[in-house]
């Protein structure tokens, strides 16, 4: 339930950007993409910061425009230079996109397990309590009988 | 219960608006980039220049078909009109020649001096046909296929009649057509002007730019004739 307000704000963003159709020239359709991925990168940092509990809003924020505005700079120069940073760009994304993914996923996994194990436990001590209450009151009877 | 809201869940919000922005503003530039003729590759290019190449083949038959459809269409209205005109100039010619309508036009006028006999009006009217005359007149009374010429008898006198019209001297003739031609018909040598001349009847003829001559007063009725069926012309 946490997540809902984050997954809401991205469906108002998203919705946002539709309506509002802002009109960037072709040119720069390639460094924009660049900026995408370095901002998805920036989000999931920032996710996987509030698994770790090193989370720091300013950080994310401030790291998801640097960036992104870096990111397309730096195509955008590698361009001019003749230089594939666009491509080496991609590629660093990619990886820490991917790296992200799995650390929140194993997280994610890993919470649910333990969850769930909690669950196990904690109704395989209720039933052994349950087992010895019988127990112990059988064994009353017993006694009480030789008695 | 009252549920806290997270420090984290807000940046986490904000971040998400934008990046929800950036990623709808991406796709749509992408969307405009690959209808971009400049973005497209080659093979692209050239499968859109072929496919607009047989559309315009395509187009430019259609256009060539419209054309000459056009075309037939106005030539079916010119044939029209020109049927119509020719239905006009024949109903005309005939009206003339049947005298139903009033005709003007250049010919001779001759003022006969002398007592003319109802056959001598015969002859002088079959000069005038034979010579081409479209349109005659006795005394501003048309003559037509139908007129006659008789006498009608009184205590006194006797006069010469065109149908029901009688002919009191002076006797004017009048004929709309080729004047020289008409003339010429009348006073050749040996003609129905030395003929008349033996009787001391004297043809006084003149030519006239213009001359008005009268309609019939009714139309005739024809009860009997009847125009055959073009199949019965054809095997006829």
């Amino acid at each position: 339930m946490v997540w809902l307000i984050p997954i809401f704000a991205l469906v108002i963003g998203i919705m946002l950007g539709s309506i509002l159709s802002f009109e960037i020239p072709l040119w720069m359709a390639k460094y924009l993409s660049i900026a995408v991925l370095a901002a998805l990168d920036s989000v999931l940092g920032g996710v996987r910061g509030i698994y770790e509990d090193n989370f720091n809003g300013v950080v994310l924020l401030s790291g998801f425009i640097s960036n992104a505005v870096l990111a397309a700079l730096l195509a955008f120069l590698g361009d001019q230079l003749s230089v594939d940073l666009y491509m080496a760009a991609v590629f660093v994304f990619g990886i820490r996109i991917f790296n992200n993914l799995s650390t929140i996923r194993h997280y994610i996994v890993s919470g649910f397990l333990k969850r769930h194990n909690t669950h196990a436990t904690r109704d395989g001590e209720h039933t052994t309590q349950r087992t010895n209450t019988i127990q112990n009151a059988i064994n009353n009877t017993f006694e009480s009988d030789i008695k | 219960m009252k549920k806290r809201i997270h420090g984290w869940q807000i940046y986490l919000a904000i971040t998400f608006i934008l990046l929800g922005i950036l990623i709808s503003t991406q796709i749509q530039t992408q969307n405009r980039l690959d209808s971009d003729l400049a973005s497209q590759s080659t093979s692209d290019l050239t499968i859109m220049i072929k496919n607009q190449t047989d559309r315009r083949l395509l187009l430019t038959e259609e256009l060539a078909e419209a054309e000459y459809n056009l075309e037939l269409y106005q030539e079916e209205y010119i044939d029209d009109s020109l049927l119509l005109s020719q239905i006009n100039n024949d109903i005309s010619r005939l009206e003339l020649i049947n005298g139903t309508v009033p005709a003007k036009g250049s010919g001779i006028q001759i003022t006969v001096s002398g007592n003319l006999l109802a056959s001598d009006l015969s002859v002088l009217v079959n000069e005038f046909w034979a010579a081409g005359a479209e349109a005659v007149s006795i005394n501003n009374v048309r003559i037509t296929p139908y007129s006659g010429f008789s006498y009608i008898g009184t205590s006194t006198a006797t006069y010469l009649t065109c149908g029901d019209e009688i002919l009191t001297e002076p006797i004017i003739l009048q004929a709309v057509g080729n004047s020289a031609t008409l003339e010429r018909s009348i006073v050749m040598p040996g003609g129905i002007a030395d003929n008349l001349e033996v009787y001391q009847i004297y043809l006084d003829i003149q030519h006239a730019e213009e001359l008005h001559l009268p309609a019939i007063p009714s139309q005739p009725q024809l009860q009997y004739g009847k125009v055959p069926e073009k199949t019965e012309q054809q095997s006829s």
